[in-house]
């Protein structure tokens, strides 16, 4: 079989996102998102109803009465927790299995993952040039074309990190060369064969090529320099370390200062402990 | 003896002296690990932090002494001090401090930081034995707190004694 006909089984293999879920993608990113909206669909979704009340049931939060309702739980969760919550669900699965390839630690993809919708976030806020909503859905996103490549990449694991192994081939040139794909072309396939919102498809296609994005520039910018602020500050490290290139062209276009960098890699460590217990992939 | 594997997490350090103990910190990209070893009185310190100090006028990062090396590092030693280290038979080990790929200004926190915890060990007078810095791997590091060990492990690469 063709290489692309491997990726393209490989991504088939995977169980698609629900539709209901990615209607909730398409909703949370939004900035003011329609609550009544998303708890209607939230409704229609029993795994993360059941999640949204064991969440905000739990001892931790030490509600006096239980809370039996969706309706009933957003005044104490609030639109920032529910849509993390949501999130979480709707993509932490795919990352659940992944099996060595890309991970040095369980779970590590969805850590770095992360960390990158922190960092994505907080450069969001700094620059005011894209919703910070959009870019935590965006950088939770990015690399999901690591789980349709990752059985690829185990068979060809020791050519492809002897390839990356000095200082000048990068891990997605190392991808290209071995395999005959990297993880952002495959997530460019399974975004669009799964409907997801095109401005996460281009970021899934391109954030380690953000000029040659086609659109939403300052979003593919974002989580372009977010994802190496993540891998920088180490969050679910895995075999692929820290072999990217940055686009220096993405750091001029949006204007990112050491002190918006310093604050974001300050996000991702403080967002990453606040959060874990609420992110555990659903 | 079975051994004890004690983990220590970002901008957090650990002190032994239980002689079974490892102490081990994992997922270094550019932050740096400082791993401190008393030879003569079996104490054993490691320290996992994010940048080399707090001091920017800019930004507001938060009180947390162990998420600096300068603040950190002193930390480290006064508390393996409070378990029986003393000055003279102290070592240290640096694994951490890489970057990506690409040079940039933006991404030389790894650099700073392991020239910050350097100035600060000799301001301790304490000397490094050994460093595994730079580059683009992760890396984990650990500290055998009987033995004083110090062991560097990449992916797909032989674990390094420092």
């Amino acid at each position: 079989m063709s290489t692309i006909g491997v990726i393209l089984d490989q991504v088939a293999r995977i169980p698609p996102m629900p539709q209901a879920r990615v209607r909730l993608l398409f909703l949370t990113m939004e900035p003011d998102f329609d609550i009544d909206e998303v708890v209607k669909v939230v409704l229609t979704d029993p795994g993360i109803t059941a999640h949204v009340l064991r969440h905000v049931n739990s001892v931790r939060r030490g509600l006096l009465r239980k809370v039996a309702t969706v309706q009933e739980a957003i005044p104490h969760l609030g639109a920032r927790e529910l849509r993390i919550l949501i999130l979480a669900n709707c993509c932490g699965r795919y990352f659940r299995y992944l099996d060595g390839g890309y991970e040095l630690v369980r779970e590590g993809l969805w850590h770095h993952s992360v960390g990158c919708a922190f960092a994505s976030q907080s450069l969001a806020e700094s620059t005011a040039r894209v919703s910070p909503e959009l870019a935590f859905s965006a950088g939770l996103l990015h690399d999901l074309g690591k789980i349709a490549l990752n059985e690829a990449l185990k068979a060809h694991l020791e050519q492809i990190t002897d390839y990356a192994g000095g200082q000048s081939v990068s891990f997605l040139e190392a991808e290209k060369m071995i395999i005959g794909f990297d993880h952002g072309e495959a997530g460019g396939i399974l975004g669009t064969r799964w409907q997801l919102p095109r401005r996460l498809i281009t970021v899934m296609r391109h954030h380690h090529a953000p000029s040659a994005a086609p659109s939403h520039q300052e979003l593919v910018d974002t989580i372009h320099i977010a994802d190496l602020l993540a891998y920088s500050a180490g969050v679910g490290l895995g075999i692929d370390g820290l072999s990217y290139r940055l686009d220096e062209q993405a750091v001029a276009r949006q204007g990112i200062s050491e002190a918006h960098m310093a604050l974001a890699r300050l996000a991702v460590v403080e967002g990453v402990r606040e959060t874990s217990e609420m992110l555990k992939a659903g | 003896m079975p051994e004890k594997v004690v983990t220590v997490g970002m901008a957090e350090m650990k002190v032994s002296r239980q002689a079974e103990e490892k102490l081990v910190t994992k997922s270094l990209g550019s932050c740096l690990a400082v791993a401190i070893h008393d030879s003569a009185q079996g104490v054993a310190g490691l320290l996992h932090f994010v940048f080399p100090m707090r001091g920017r006028d800019d930004v507001a990062l938060p009180e947390h002494p162990t998420m600096y090396a300068a603040s950190g590092l002193p930390r480290l030693v006064r508390a393996m001090q409070a378990l029986g280290a003393q000055g003279g038979s102290l070592s240290a080990g640096l694994a951490g401090g890489g970057a990506p790929l690409t040079p940039h200004p933006l991404f030389v926190v790894g650099d700073h930081n392991v020239r910050v915890a350097l100035a600060i060990l000799e301001h301790l007078q304490i000397p490094v034995r050994g460093s595994d810095i730079g580059g683009c791997d992760a890396r984990s590091f650990c500290l055998e707190v009987g033995s004083g060990r110090m062991i560097v492990l990449r992916p797909g690469a032989q674990e390094r004694v420092l």
